[in-house]
């Protein structure tokens, strides 16, 4: 709520419950007295927790058991909470004067005057009235303080306001002459007497003298005492004759209005005196204003300065006090601090699991590590000791100019040393640095490294003995870093490629042997080589001009160590020249022979079946039968030796396959219908064909495919029928060849496709081949991509089953067609 | 059959069992064969057309391919179908090159062998 009201905070009673009250640059204005009757006014006027808002260089004064500053540079006082109730001194309210200040000049003395001043008061007046003449003290205000004697005669209360003044209750005639009187004795400061002054009173006329004395100061100021001394009472009027009395009536109707006339001229002097003195006395007193309240104004401006001064000063000394409370602080963090790393240094030390010794300049331990009790003996009772004069358990020639060398350069030395155990340690001597960079002295550390040295020694041992395998090795060895630079070879590599350690090591790859190594071949091989980690059988072919032809065969393996710098080519090589010359030469033995063994089974083929023609017509059973015979085991003949040759050809790795997309179930159907025309005994069913296509090679497939089922029909002599079936799934088409025949035992099903597979003895009996057809029936699968795998039943039955992709994108194709 | 309506039919190998074997196939079957160990040239033929050549790829002196080639090269010899003959893998490829009609692998049927003579006869 916000209430508009004119206030005089001096006079008014104040408000009350406020919430806030501001009063700023007021108080400045007021003298201490009235900002003492204000503040508690203030109090009084909040509630509690109210606020109170000053100007900046105003203050609540002593009253601080009243208000507490919330703050003090916005100048904002909260409302203490006080059983004290304020006093208030009573209001007078006076429309005209402001009310005079209790404590100041008290202004009706006699109304707050207490009974015993009365009493005193009343004695007094009883033991004087009848000796002493009338009189009135008076202060300088004329204000009645106290009267003495029969005043009726010349006091005379007006009708209206009740009143102490003197000027005001005196008598009429009396008046002009007192306020004469009074202006002379303020003026002089002495007794002044006024006589003869006129007064009628009632039908007495009388004369009277005024004193007024000044009495000397009272605590309650300057007061005055007037004396009032009557000297003739005359009758107006008396019993005389009506002659005497007319005249006298005249003479007094003369008399009186010269003494009329007299007494206006008088008080016309009078009230023209007064005029003056009253004058001088306003531009005296105007004049004395001025210069006063000038002089109010200039202290008023001074203190304002010095209140501002001291404002600044105060600012001044709050920040001071504040640097003062963050240095503080900043000192005490610090401490605590240095606490904490010296509790932090205490802990590491005792906790350390490595020996530190710690000596000054002059070797004196200063301080150790709990653990070199046990690793070298020394205890805390040896600090203060020499370091020299200890005799340490470890073998080390001269520790004490160690130390002073350390101290003396400042370089960190370091050495292993062993002790009576044949543990190792690296004994380092440090020198210590105090913080403000100065050497005082060194630290002792000895690390345990008997597991590295161990293992160190370990690796020594190793190194001999791989070093020795390399020796030992016929196979030439060369390590290379990654810039193909040789980092070592063995002896087999210098023999072999008939160069020397000291024009090898270190040098690159291609500028050994006078560049002989330089050449396209070598370069194609490591490239190949080096997009490996690991590689095998790599073969190149070279001609070296100092050596000759080589072929060699080159096993590779990389080292990545987390060390780029460490990082090693390994490269063992095989002179396989003659081997592979020996290999060529078997190939076309192979080759040869094969054809060699054709040649005449042809031969054999078409002239028994020139006489089987021959002899159809005839019935001699046995003579067809024997041709027939002949027939089939030249077939068997010519079998073998492409079985051979086919054989040497996977061997030699040459075993070329000509891929082309074709339609699967027409080669199934076109095997088993071709199968189907060489067997009597058996009927060969075909289930699940379905129209797809594969990439293959059509032939050898084909090849595989009659292998199965003539192999199906030769292991079931007693069955009937052998099953050809064809699954598909989303990635691949399988082919099963199931027979109903002797069936393999468990522990050969795994070995049927490895070449060096000797046949049982049962299947020997029905056989005569050499079993190599299973084995490059898988070699063919595998090349496709595809796998070949066996199910048995020893004396049911066989199903081997062969699945090819049916997409392109085998790994194995190096051959396909492009 | 009197000689001059037989089909004439020259057979080049040079292994005299196989040389043999087809002569005696073929003769029985009422062809005029003749059997050589080597080609003895192109002129040896001038006289004396075969209806068909059976020869061999590998001879001891000459690669029948090569002798196949120069058949084919000139107008005259171009139209008589050779078929080319091996123990080697892979004939059907050689004969494809040389520019051969046909092949035969041996071992072969003498079904196959007849088949084909009759095809080209």
């Amino acid at each position: 709520m916000c209430t508009f009201a004119k206030q005089n905070i001096m006079n008014d009673p104040p408000f009350s419950k406020m919430d806030l009250v501001t009063c700023r640059n007021v108080l400045i204005y007021l003298d201490p007295t009235a900002q003492k009757r204000i503040i508690p006014m203030f109090h009084f006027a909040l509630r509690p927790s109210g606020l109170l808002l000053l100007g900046k260089s105003e203050g609540v004064g002593q009253f601080t058991d009243l208000f507490t500053a919330k703050d003090k540079t916005l100048k904002i006082f909260s409302k203490k909470a006080t059983l004290r109730l304020p006093h208030f001194e009573a209001y007078v309210v006076t429309k005209n004067k402001p009310a005079t200040l209790p404590g100041n000049t008290p202004p009706k003395v006699a109304v707050q005057m207490t009974k015993q001043e009365i009493s005193h008061e009343i004695d007094q007046a009883l033991l004087s009235s009848s000796i002493i003449p009338a009189c009135v003290v008076v202060d300088t205000e004329m204000n009645i303080l106290q009267l003495r004697g029969d005043l009726s005669r010349y006091l005379q209360f007006p009708s209206g306001k009740a009143t102490w003044n003197l000027l005001k209750i005196v008598k009429d005639d009396l008046v002009i002459e007192l306020q004469k009187v009074l202006t002379l004795v303020q003026k002089k400061n002495y007794a002044v007497v006024s006589k003869d002054i006129g007064m009628v009173q009632g039908e007495m006329h009388s004369t009277v003298d005024i004193e007024v004395i000044p009495l000397k100061q009272h605590a309650r100021g300057e007061q005055l005492l007037i004396i009032f001394y009557e000297h003739k009472t005359q009758p107006h009027g008396s019993v005389a004759s009506e002659e005497a009395h007319v005249k006298r009536n005249e003479d007094r109707s003369e008399r009186e209005f010269a003494l009329e006339n007299k007494r206006l001229q008088k008080k016309l002097e009078l009230a023209h005196d007064q005029l003056r003195n009253m004058r001088e006395a306003q531009e005296s007193a105007n004049e004395e204003f001025q210069s006063a309240n000038e002089e109010v104004l200039s202290s008023n401006e001074e203190l304002q300065s010095i209140n501002e001064e001291i404002e600044t000063t105060k600012e001044e000394l709050q920040s001071t006090n504040e640097e003062l409370i963050t240095v503080n602080d900043e000192l005490q963090i610090r401490n605590v601090e240095l606490n904490v790393t010296n509790s932090d240094l205490v802990n590491v030390l005792s906790n350390s699991r490595v020996p530190i010794i710690i000596v000054d300049n002059h070797l004196r331990i200063r301080r150790v590590t709990p653990i070199t009790k046990r690793s070298i003996h020394i205890t805390q009772l040896d600090v203060g000791r020499s370091i020299s004069e200890i005799r340490l358990p470890i073998k080390f020639p001269d520790l004490k100019k160690s130390i002073l060398d350390v101290i003396e350069t400042m370089k960190p030395y370091s050495e292993d040393v062993v002790d009576e155990n044949n543990n190792w340690y690296t004994l380092w001597i440090r020198p210590y640095r105090t913080t403000d960079n100065r050497i005082d002295g060194a630290i002792i550390t000895l690390i345990d490294i008997n597991e590295i040295k161990l293992s160190q020694i370990d690796k020594e041992q190793s190194l001999v003995f791989v070093q020795g395998i390399l020796r030992t090795m016929r196979e030439p060895l060369i390590v290379l870093d990654r810039k193909l630079r040789v980092r070592s070879a063995n002896k087999a590599f210098y023999t072999t490629f008939k160069l020397s350690p000291e024009k090898t090591e270190g040098a690159t790859l291609f500028s050994l042997g006078e560049n002989e190594w330089d050449r396209p071949v070598v370069h194609k091989m490591l490239s190949k080589v080096l997009t490996l980690k690991d590689g095998s059988n790599l073969e190149f072919d070279h001609d070296f001009p100092r050596i000759g032809n080589l072929v060699m065969c080159v096993n590779v393996h990389q080292l990545v160590s987390k060390n780029p710098h460490e990082d090693a080519i390994l490269l063992v090589m095989e002179d396989i020249t003659a081997r592979k010359f020996m290999q060529e030469k078997n190939d076309t033995f192979m080759s040869m022979a094969s054809h060699e063994l054709r040649t005449p089974a042809t031969t054999i083929k078409l002239l028994a079946e020139i006489l089987q023609k021959h002899f159809a017509k005839n019935k001699d059973k046995k003579l067809n039968e024997y041709l027939g015979k002949m027939i089939t085991e030249v077939d068997h003949l010519a079998k073998i030796a492409s079985d051979f040759l086919e054989v040497s050809s996977i061997k030699a790795g040459k075993l070329v396959l000509h891929e082309e997309p074709f339609i699967f179930c027409d080669l199934v159907r076109e095997v088993v219908e071709n199968s189907q025309l060489l067997t009597r005994t058996h009927e060969i069913q075909m289930r699940g064909l379905r129209k797809t296509l594969v990439y293959g090679d059509r032939e050898r497939i084909g090849r595989v495919l009659i292998n199965l089922i003539s192999n199906a029909i030769k292991y079931s002599p007693d069955a009937k029928r052998v099953v050809v079936k064809l699954a598909h799934t989303k990635k691949d088409i399988t082919i099963s060849v199931h027979d109903f025949g002797i069936g393999i035992a468990k522990k050969n099903q795994s070995k049927i496709f490895d070449h060096s597979y000797q046949i049982t003895k049962a299947r020997a009996q029905h056989s005569s081949g050499l079993g190599l057809g299973l084995y490059i029936s898988s070699i063919i699968i595998r090349r496709h991509g595809g796998r070949i795998t066996v199910e048995s039943i020893e004396g049911k039955g066989s199903t081997f089953s062969f699945a090819l992709p049916k997409k392109k994108g085998r790994p194995s194709s190096t051959n396909g067609p492009k | 059959m009197s000689k001059l309506l037989k089909k004439k039919i020259l057979v080049v190998d040079d292994n005299p069992g196989v040389l043999f074997a087809i002569k005696a196939a073929l003769e029985s079957e009422g062809y005029d064969v003749r059997a050589t160990k080597s080609f003895e040239g192109i002129a040896s033929l001038k006289n004396n057309l075969p209806d068909l050549i059976i020869l061999d790829v590998f001879l001891e002196d000459q690669d029948g391919r090569d002798v196949a080639r120069e058949l084919k090269a000139h107008k005259w010899s171009a139209c008589i179908p050779i078929v080319l003959l091996s123990a080697y893998p892979g004939i059907d490829k050689l004969a494809t090159e040389a520019g051969a009609d046909d092949f035969l692998a041996k071992p072969f049927e003498l079904d196959t062998l007849l088949a084909l003579v009759s095809k080209y006869t």
